[in-house]
């Protein structure tokens, strides 16, 4: 390859981070363990064998693409790829590389029992997880003079992730400086995940559910595979309504029209007299100014 | 004025010189503090948590006054392709405008430029970034026009017509970015910024010349901020300091405001949920019912200004003495362990001087990461 070739093909790579989900519980292979295989944890092998496949045709795409792999379970995050194994970008090598680590973890944390320990919460960190992906985005891209990058999240379960809601949205944000645009894959019959559709939204990514694990690997490919140029010219991906109601700080609860604290920015459905967040007495919307104010003037 | 010239003919030796030591700064005790540093980033750390959970107004309604009177002509202040003041200030000011926004996603800017004793307003208060920007780009295309002379009067005059329609729970604001050293009214300014003051608007004023006692005065009756910049850099600086929320510092009662939270349907349109009525964008009020329509993401991402960054310490601690113990640094540097964000370990210990740990969770992380936590993320990656 001549070198106005090579700069060529070095110029259009590009970078993804993969975020995996590694949850046991969601994926059913704590059952598995005592009992026969479940068709739940049958449906584990085969998403990994999609997020491979998917993997590998990033890399074969163009040369000199990257890719990072982010593994997310319930006791943190960890890194799967780039390591100090192997950094390199070989699509076999990389593959190898993932199926070890999650090997590994399988065997030292995922399978532990005290993974099921009611104590600490059963949903995968997904906001650790971002943030690494995010963190390791950030270098590459300051490293490598701002070359494009992406990031994909696969989750499993309809699990709604509201104890994580702040951080990922930070997340989100966050993608949006670094210009990456999120791209959201659920593997679940029933729920959307709002807060995984706001996330595409605040980034211009695409949001996807998956109801068959079958179907993953198609999903994967013409979906989410093509990059923010070629998504220009293909038609548009049917996008679903963005739920973006808030949550009352009282109740809970998700409301679609609410009343926010001007000081603290908590939201309540109903009207209340002191904030319960920062402890402010409020004044409640339609009534006459305070005196104070009048005095003043 | 000399019109049509070259703008960036002059003197010569009124630029083109590289000015090294404007990248120096210094810290609270008049320390030097120098580029990228740990340091740095424990300096704005240690101002930030001070300003977290102080009662703070993120709902901002903004008004930037930008003086293009004669004064603004001035090359004095120039850098790169912005050949004078006029030019500085919008170099600041287009970095400005985004992290205005970054920082109060509920916040709105309008911009307001005083030229031959009036004041035009070239973008009434909106949440639109783009349409701001624009509004800078083009005084930058038509080459930084200037003329005339700068009237304060005028110029809170025709902010307060856009801050008045503004219920009184949010906070009202001007900004003046001005190079006059006076100020040309038909009406006594002394009886303008007692009007303002009472009126609860606070003024910021950011002089490119020198200090200048009636906006000094202004900013002072109003509770606002008094800068005089030393060079360009330090322009944005100091706006950069008047993007963060301003801290309360009467006790001003909170309101609870009233807000709608709209679905985005799959025309990308929202649905007002008070009159189903659509709108084309969020944040912004229902044209029917004039409901504030946000999302929970704009929220959301207000809410690290309640909260103080998570505390670091350097995996190399700055030694007091005059003879540096290499040998303490190595080991300290040799238990370095890499990034818990981005995998990346140290080869030197000059890299090794970056690093930092979370106090929470003990992780390593570099200097890089630790930047992009205080900035973006808002949460260290190794905190459960
Ligand atoms: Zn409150
Ligand atoms: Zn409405
Ligand atoms: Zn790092
Ligand atoms: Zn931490």
């Amino acid at each position: 390859m001549n070198d106005a070739l090579q700069l060529r093909a070095e110029s259009r790579s590009s970078l993804i981070a993969v975020v995996l989900d590694l949850n046991p519980l969601a994926w059913g292979f704590k059952a598995a363990q005592d009992a026969q295989r479940t068709s739940k944890s049958e449906s584990f092998v085969q998403a990994l064998d999609a997020t491979l496949t998917f993997i590998s045709s990033y890399l074969l795409m163009t040369h000199g693409n990257q890719v990072v792999v982010v593994g997310a379970h319930p006791l943190g995050a960890e890194i799967l790829h780039p390591t100090n194994e192997y950094s390199g970008n070989t699509a076999s090598m990389v593959n190898r590389q993932i199926e070890a680590k999650i090997n590994d973890l399988c065997r030292s944390t995922l399978l532990d029992d005290s993974i099921t320990d009611v104590s600490t919460s059963p949903s995968s960190r997904f906001n650790n997880a971002l943030s690494k992906a995010l963190c390791c985005i950030n270098r590459m891209k300051s490293d490598k003079s701002n070359m494009p990058a992406r990031l994909l999240v696969l989750k499993c379960g309809g699990d709604f992730l509201s104890h994580q809601y702040l951080p990922l949205i930070n997340c989100a944000y966050a993608a949006e400086h670094l210009k990456v645009s999120i791209d959201a894959v659920v593997l679940e019959a029933e729920v959307d995940i709002p807060v995984f559709q706001q996330m595409v939204d605040v980034t211009g990514g695409v949001y996807s559910r998956v109801t068959e694990p079958a179907t993953l690997l198609q999903t994967l490919l013409t979906y989410h595979l093509p990059d923010d140029d070629a998504r220009k010219i293909l038609s548009k991906v049917p996008s679903t309504p963005v739920d973006s109601r808030a949550v009352c700080f009282k109740t809970r609860t998700v409301t679609d029209i609410g009343y926010v604290c001007s000081v603290c920015l908590s939201v309540y459905k109903m009207l209340t007299p002191i904030c319960i967040t920062c402890k402010t007495v409020l004044k409640l919307p339609g009534m006459p100014p305070s005196r104070k104010r009048k005095r003043e003037k | 004025m000399d019109e049509g010239g070259d703008k960036h003919s002059g003197y010569r030796w009124e630029g083109g010189y590289e000015r090294t030591w404007e990248a120096l700064r210094e810290d609270d005790t008049g320390a030097l503090i120098s580029g990228s540093s740990a340091a740095k980033r424990l300096f704005a750390k240690k101002r930030l948590a001070q300003e977290a959970g102080k009662r703070i107004h993120i709902v901002r309604h903004c008004v930037l006054a930008l003086d293009l009177s004669r004064s603004m002509a001035d090359p004095d202040l120039r850098i790169d392709r912005y050949p004078n003041r006029a030019g500085c200030a919008i170099r600041s000011l287009k970095e400005f405008v985004p992290k205005f926004f970054a920082a109060c996603p509920l916040g709105q800017l309008a911009l307001v430029i005083l030229q031959n004793k009036r004041a035009n307003i070239v973008v009434p208060l909106g949440g639109s970034e783009a349409r701001l920007l624009n509004a800078l780009k083009d005084i930058e295309v038509k080459g930084f026009k200037t003329g005339g002379q700068c009237s304060m009067v005028n110029g809170i005059a025709a902010a307060k017509s856009m801050l008045s329609a503004v219920g009184d729970h949010s906070n009202r604001e001007i900004i003046f970015v001005v190079g006059s050293l006076n100020t040309i009214d038909v009406t006594s300014p002394f009886s303008t910024i007692e009007t303002v003051a009472n009126g609860g608007i606070r003024c910021s004023v950011v002089s490119l010349s020198a200090e200048v006692n009636i906006w000094k005065k202004l900013t002072e009756r109003t509770d606002g901020k008094y800068f005089v910049p030393l060079d360009p850099i330090d322009i944005s600086d100091k706006l950069e300091e008047l993007t963060r929320p301003p801290v309360e510092s009467s006790a001003r009662q909170g309101v609870l405001v009233k807000m709608g939270f709209p679905q985005k349907e799959t025309d990308d349109k929202y649905i007002c949920p008070q009159c189903r009525t659509r709108v084309k964008a969020i944040p912004t009020l229902c044209d029917v019912c004039r409901l504030s329509l946000v999302s929970a993401a704009h929220l959301a991402r207000c809410y690290h200004h309640l909260f103080p960054p998570s505390t670091v310490t350097p995996s190399i601690p700055e030694q007091k003495d005059e003879e540096i113990d290499l040998e303490l640094e190595r080991s300290q540097f040799d238990q370095i362990k890499p990034c818990v964000g981005c995998n990346f370990a140290p080869s030197t210990v000059e890299q090794g001087r970056q690093f930092v740990v979370c106090d929470k969770c003990q992780s390593s992380l570099c200097g890089d990461c630790d930047g992009f936590i205080d900035d973006h993320l808002h949460s260290c990656p190794g905190c459960i």
